[in-house]
């Protein structure tokens, strides 16, 4: 009760700081909730804000899949076997302090301009992060459950698969969560920086025509849709992890 | 399922281990009769615990051998059974999966896994405690379900590392009189780490004395004491404290 009632509390404080940032003489033209809402509804309704959301999904959806796919195994490949995982993660880490908007124009090359090169962006962004987590989660496995499983005679597949893979959920699943609010960003940087398409495109072309409650709403929209996928997903952790209650 | 035990259930001869330039144990040699109570005490850092996993398969020895039910150990077998001072249960089961597990990586079919499991657990007095998980459990209840976790697998051996360290002191007085219940009723040999003299002395027919770096065998004490120990009034006896005080004089000239 008090958490929902904080939280409804913070969201119309922010809402007020909003009306008065808008109200206030501080930028040229920075829209109010109000007009924001107003051009959220208008944008939805002319399907505009439908078909961009489709396509940004599909990268989303290819890149952060792909992530999941390659990032897991190779992290538990990389827990497991020792070498592999120190090697592979200078590169991971060096991933992640990328610059990876300068990528960009090396994946319009080899790409091309299309679904695929927002998904490629998607996946450098939110990769590093679920594969590192599930490289985390195999090394931090008590050393004390491994000795017990020996004990009673588990062969390095049963080992793998009854003690180090369910120890190591909650910190992959925790990793493809991080990792999906990196697609999100990943997602607007690419459709912003190369393609003419997607949530990323609607957005500059509001901006380039000083329609700044569009450009706002579909940032609005975007948080939205990142909000909700990272609350299903939280959901999907708090069903595989009810033991942690 | 087991066949009839030998009357000499674990042998040590000549055992050595090293770590490092830490010499752990140092020709260490000790024989457990079947069905014998063993408590093996010593100071801290003497190598009990070591020569216990060497026992189980869990740590090769540089030299000597082990025998367990007649046969050489090599690495974990199916004669012993560990019960852990941390209790070692996995946090993401149910009590019922935990004390299944044993049981799953033999490979028993479902439906034989979960009654071994059910009757193992109605044993250490658990029953109805089957889906909650270890952190629902206190401390002792935890150790209960490693304890049944060891029986289910029906090993002829219980190797018990300082399983009541972790307890407090009421709970652990009950579960050391369930333990002596169900030795008597399984008549498993039974191995007990710990640094406890009056657990040692209240449980064990025999207790071996290690001494520290390196750990070798520096005393054997018997104990008398009449069983069933835990229907008496054992405790409050001038017998149990002269044998804890022997071992205790022994105990500090080790120190």
């Amino acid at each position: 009760m008090v958490v929902v009632a904080l939280r409804s509390a913070s969201v119309v404080a922010f809402l007020l700081l909003w009306e008065w940032a808008a109200r206030a003489p501080v930028s040229f033209n920075f829209p109010s909730p109000w007009a924001t809402l107003t051009a959220l509804l208008a944008l939805l309704g002319s399907g505009a804000l439908l078909g961009a959301t489709l396509t940004s999904l599909q990268s989303v959806l290819l890149g952060m899949g792909a992530a999941v796919v390659v990032g897991v195994p190779l992290g538990l490949l990389m827990g497991v076997v020792g070498p592999v995982g120190r090697v592979a993660r200078v590169y991971l880490d060096l991933m992640i302090a990328l610059p990876t908007a300068a990528l960009i124009p090396l994946v319009i090359l080899s790409v091309g301009i299309n679904v695929a090169s927002s998904a490629v962006i998607v996946f450098v962004f939110s990769a590093p992060f679920v594969t590192l987590n599930a490289y985390g989660g195999v090394r931090d496995v008590r050393a004390r459950l491994v000795e017990m499983a020996r004990a009673f005679g588990a062969s390095p597949g049963q080992l793998f698969l009854c003690v180090v893979l369910p120890s190591a959920l909650p910190m992959i699943l925790a990793g493809i969560r991080y990792g999906l609010s990196r697609a999100f960003v990943g997602l607007i940087v690419a459709e912003l920086l190369l393609s003419p398409f997607g949530l990323g495109r609607l957005i500059m072309t509001a901006r380039s025509m000083f329609e700044h409650d569009r450009m706002f709403a579909t940032v609005l929209w975007t948080l939205l849709l990142a909000g909700a996928a990272l609350a299903a997903l939280a959901r999907l952790e708090a069903r595989l992890l009810r033991w942690r209650a | 399922m087991t066949a009839a035990p030998a009357p000499v259930a674990i042998i040590v001869e000549g055992v050595s281990k090293a770590f490092g330039a830490v010499q752990a144990l140092l020709d260490v040699h000790l024989r457990v009769g079947a069905g014998e109570f063993l408590g093996l005490i010593g100071p801290s850092g003497c190598g009990k615990t070591t020569l216990l996993k060497t026992i189980a398969g869990l740590v090769r020895a540089d030299a000597g051998r082990v025998t367990v039910g007649g046969r050489a150990v090599a690495g974990p077998g199916r004669e012993c059974s560990v019960v852990f001072q941390d209790f070692a249960l996995l946090p993401w089961a149910t009590a019922q999966k935990n004390v299944e597990f044993g049981l799953l990586l033999r490979g028993a079919p479902g439906a034989e896994r979960a009654a071994t499991a059910r009757r193992a657990i109605a044993k250490v007095g658990l029953a109805g405690f089957e889906d909650a998980y270890p952190s629902q459990l206190s401390g002792g209840m935890q150790q209960r379900v490693g304890l049944a976790r060891a029986l289910a697998v029906n090993p002829q051996v219980l190797l018990l590392d300082e399983p009541f360290a972790s307890i407090d002191e009421q709970t652990r007085r009950l579960f050391q009189d369930d333990l002596l219940r169900l030795w008597s009723e399984e008549r498993k040999t039974v191995l007990l780490v710990t640094h406890s003299m009056e657990e040692a002395v209240y449980l064990a027919d025999r207790v071996v004395v290690l001494s520290p770096r390196p750990g070798r065998v520096h005393a054997v004490l018997d104990v008398p004491l009449s069983r069933p120990r835990e229907s008496s009034d054992v405790r409050a006896t001038a017998e149990f404290a002269g044998l804890v005080d022997g071992l205790w004089k022994i105990l500090r000239k080790l120190q």
